[in-house]
């Protein structure tokens, strides 16, 4: 007799014919045959080539969650989260769903603000979510080494589950309603006839069915060639493991973006979890490796640094096929009659109760599908934007290329705008696109785009009272750099003297250098509140993509690598020069200013080329590479490498030499042109200290300067009344040495908490607009 | 009352064992999985072979055919600090660990693991 290998099992011969055979003995394929079943659907098999839950079903994180970043994920997901609370009631099996909290991990400002924006839709969609901050994740997890803490999700009422007893629970509770489960049973054929699946041959016989599902997991796309479907996912490996048992010191499952890597203590006391390589290893082999091994190793010490003497137990690989937007393939194959798919899952054990739900609807015909047709097999990148000066144009598949085309006017069509479109929204049908045009001028605007008739119906814009107003357009230019680098920048001009939008003033106006903050991050094409205020003022304005920007290839951000101060800001001298040669510029009235890395530039420019500029805005800049690189949040401490090869390494006596030679501070004797700082007192990335320093060494040599500060406010100015404020103060700076239009200051600082330390006499009015 | 215990690490009894087989976990696969016997510290060294001859005895197979779940790596427990140091010699003191060790060979136990199995 054959084993059994688990309850539920049939040890009997194979039949002659079912109504549905669902290949795959895992989650899914287990789950779909206990619901289809439930639905009377008929007599159904359920096919395994090896024991129920071999695949990735028994080798997952087994954690469970339906906080997500969209809407039709957390419609699939949450349906399913909503069943796994009374799922060990309905299976009658105790698959030990343990509602511990799960835990999405944001290590960094940028993770916590993304996580604050999800957080509004998850509410909306009526998720018990809460956004924590700092403290608040380690009350959580009082082991987490808390540089990993910036903030988190916490979704109450998820948690994690035992996989293995997952898989028996539907194995039995199918078997109870009539399906069949036949392990080590290898499906070698798929038969089809007239466009529809006829019969599947297996190491064991011939089966005649007029359904098919497969829910093969790993295997799922080799099965579906079997029957000549070709589903787009690719496979990779996973790795994952489990410690020996400790004492719980972690209560929640824990999804960790910064490591990417899951983890969680089970009721046992084991620490199980998995990490996942930066570049996804495609394969198709479940052996382990050294390399994943010790990817976990280190990653989850990063987490939980008390694990380092705590010993790995057991390491394993799993598959997993994933489409290009690793949602799962759900439904039929429009192909091929009587085909459907339950595959290219990532999230497949959470997703399992709803998704075989959901299918055995599908599969059954009885209702429409609604969230299904979210998840159709059919599903490859439709193109690909790319975006060096604009966003210039799609490249395609086969779909959209033309159109798009159409669309930016190649084709004649002239109902769209001169902008930088997206597609951000297509009917089920694929016959109405919803399409956004960025603008430099104006709001962006949207449109309804109908496929057939190739037009676009203008719906809206983002901002109606730009649409009132005159503003000027934005120039793409590409300058060379002393030594070749192509440097992408952005011109703006005050519109009336730029009526033929050729990018060239009548004759050479001051200009405002603007430099963007990051350094890791990139200026472009579009509105620009400062382009256009400064533009306004009748300032030409120039933002240069300089080395170490990023979105320009790794080279290009790698070129930047401890050229601070060097290379970096020979760019933005290059540039300057560029735009005097081209008499945009007036070289005697060219300003630099910036936020972050750009109050660095600023202090740079001052400092290494003094003859350079006309003044300088600093907003929130460093001034002391090594203060700044001592000081940094904990939240950066992951990022520390990044610092200290891209800027420098404070902690070699050779690196704090190297830094402050490239330091503004240490040149401040330098300065001989007005500069105007502004700093938020609570900076956590750039601390006061690095305004107060070099404010303080500036009034120690009689060097005047104007220090603005505000109480309340951190890296940048987030409160409107601040920010107006502070452009005020700037506004009258750049007219008294660039001679520039300016509005006074009037009402501008009401509601602001503005404070001028030192300098207020420097700028005109502004001791008495205080002193009001 | 006696009571003989086969797996020393999860405290697994020939009783637990004689119990799963009979509701049904006949394969040493999922035995494993049900009863936690083989998945302790010692993963199963010391007590894979006791339990592969009860299943057989049981189930009245050949012990040929009772196969040992693959072994899954590490070849023995290993400390995660030890692990994350793998690749800087300086810092390896763990002998389970081989300097020159390019992956982890997840092999089968015996020469009768099911064929294709890249082993769990």
């Amino acid at each position: 007799m054959r084993p059994r290998v688990i309850p539920g099992t049939t040890t009997g011969e194979l039949a002659a014919a079912y109504d549905a055979v669902i290949i795959g003995g895992g989650l899914q394929g287990l789950a779909l045959a206990y619901e289809l079943a439930k639905r009377r659907f008929g007599r159904i098999v359920v096919l395994e080539a090896a024991y129920p839950g071999s695949g990735g079903s028994g080798r997952n994180g087994e954690m469970i969650r339906s906080a997500f970043a969209t809407d039709e994920w957390i419609g699939l997901f949450d349906d399913s989260l909503r069943r796994w609370q009374t799922l060990s009631a309905e299976l009658d099996f105790n698959v030990l769903f343990t509602k511990a909290g799960y835990l999405l991990l944001a290590s960094t400002e940028e993770a916590l603000a993304a996580a604050r924006r999800n957080l509004a839709l998850q509410r909306r969609r009526g998720l018990h979510v809460d956004l924590l901050d700092h403290d608040e994740v380690r009350r959580l997890c009082p082991e987490m080494a808390p540089e990993m803490i910036a903030g988190g999700i916490v979704q109450h009422d998820a948690g994690f589950a035992h996989h293995d007893a997952t898989v028996w629970a539907y194995a039995q509770a199918a078997a109870r309603l009539g399906v069949e489960i036949h392990p080590y049973t290898r499906v070698t054929a798929i038969g089809v006839a007239g466009g529809a699946v006829t019969s599947v041959t297996t190491d064991r016989g011939v089966i005649a069915t007029p359904v098919v599902v497969d829910a093969a997991g790993g295997q799922a796309r080799d099965i579906a060639l079997l029957a000549d479907v070709d589903v787009p996912v690719e496979v990779f490996r996973l790795e994952a493991m489990v410690t020996e048992p400790l004492e719980p010191f972690l209560r929640p499952a824990v999804s960790s973006p910064a490591i990417m890597g899951y983890c969680h203590q089970t009721t046992r006391g084991e620490f199980v979890g998995g990490t996942e390589p930066d570049v996804p290893v495609p394969s198709t082999s479940i052996r382990s490796t050294l390399d994943g091994a010790r990817d976990m190793a280190q990653k989850f010490l990063r987490l939980f640094p008390r694990l380092a003497g705590v010993r790995m137990m057991r390491h394993w690989s799993g598959l997993v096929t994933q489409t290009a937007d690793i949602a799962p393939v759900l439904g039929r194959a429009p192909e091929l009659e009587g085909f459907y798919l339950d595959c290219g899952w990532v999230y497949g054990f959470v997703g399992a109760p709803a998704a075989a739900a959901l299918m055995a609807e599908v599969a059954g015909g009885t209702v429409a599908p609604g969230i299904v047709d979210e998840y159709p097999g059919p599903r490859e990148p439709l193109g690909l934007q790319l975006r060096t000066e604009r966003v210039n144009g799609v490249l395609g598949t086969d779909l959209g290329t033309e159109e798009i085309a159409g669309m930016l006017g190649r084709l004649g069509i002239e109902t769209v705008a001169d902008g930088d479109m997206d597609v951000i929204g297509r009917s089920l049908d694929d016959k109405s696109w919803a399409v956004q045009f960025v603008m430099d001028n104006g709001p962006v605007r949207y449109y309804l785009y109908d496929r057939t008739a190739k037009k676009a119906r203008f719906l809206f814009t983002n901002r109606k009272r730009l649409e009132e107003l005159t503003l000027s357009k934005m120039h793409p230019i590409s300058v060379q750099a002393r030594d070749g680098l192509n440097l992408i920048c952005y011109l703006t001009l005050p519109y009336w003297t730029d009526t033929d939008d050729d990018g060239r003033p009548a004759e050479p106006l001051p200009m405002a250098l603007w430099v963007h903050g990051g350094p890791w991050a990139r200026d472009s094409w579009g509105y620009d509140p400062f382009h256009q205020w400064l533009a306004n003022r009748g300032y030409a304005v120039l933002s240069v993509n300089y080395r170490g920007s990023t979105g320009f290839g790794k080279r290009f951000t790698n070129a930047g690598n401890l050229e601070w101060a060097s290379k970096m800001h020979s760019d933005l001298i290059d540039a300057v020069r560029w735009a005097v040669e081209h008499k945009i510029a007036d070289k005697n009235k060219v300003a630099i200013s910036g936020g972050s890395y750009g109050g660095y530039a600023t202090l740079v420019g001052l400092t290494f080329t003094p003859d350079v500029f006309a003044c300088g805005v600093d907003l929130v800049g460093p001034s002391n590479l090594q203060t700044l690189l001592e000081t940094i949040p904990p939240y950066w401490a992951p990022m520390l490498t990044v610092f200290t090869s891209r800027v420098g390494d404070h902690r070699t006596e050779e690196g704090r030499q190297f830094l402050a030679a490239r330091s503004p501070l240490t040149y401040v004797d330098r300065i001989k042109k007005p500069l105007l700082i502004g700093q938020g007192a609570n900076d956590p990335r750039v601390k006061q200290s690095e305004a107060d320093q070099i404010v303080k060494a500036m009034q120690e040599k009689n060097i005047p300067v104007t220090y603005v500060l505000y109480p309340d406010e951190g890296h940048g100015f987030a409160r409107p009344e601040n920010n107006l404020s502070f452009c005020a103060v700037a506004d009258l700076f750049l007219a008294e040495h660039l001679g520039g239009r300016s509005e006074p200051i009037g009402t501008d600082f009401k509601g602001s908490s503005i404070t001028v330390p030192t300098g207020a006499e420097q700028i005109p009015t502004l001791k008495d607009a205080l002193g009001g | 009352m006696t009571k003989t215990i086969l797996c020393l690490c999860r405290d697994v009894s020939e009783e637990d064992v004689r119990r799963a087989v009979a509701e049904g976990y006949d394969d040493l696969e999922t035995l494993k999985r049900f009863t936690g016997a083989c998945t302790g510290p010692c993963q199963g060294k010391t007590c894979v072979e006791a339990i592969r001859r009860l299943v057989a005895e049981l189930t009245g197979r050949d012990l040929a055919d009772v196969l040992a779940p693959p072994r899954r790596p590490p070849a023995a427990p290993v400390r995660l600090g030890t692990l994350a140091a793998v690749g800087d010699a300086s810092a390896v003191d763990d002998a389970s660990v081989g300097d020159d060790a390019s992956t982890v060979d997840d092999t089968s136990l015996g020469e009768d693991a099911p064929a294709g199995e890249g082993g769990p």
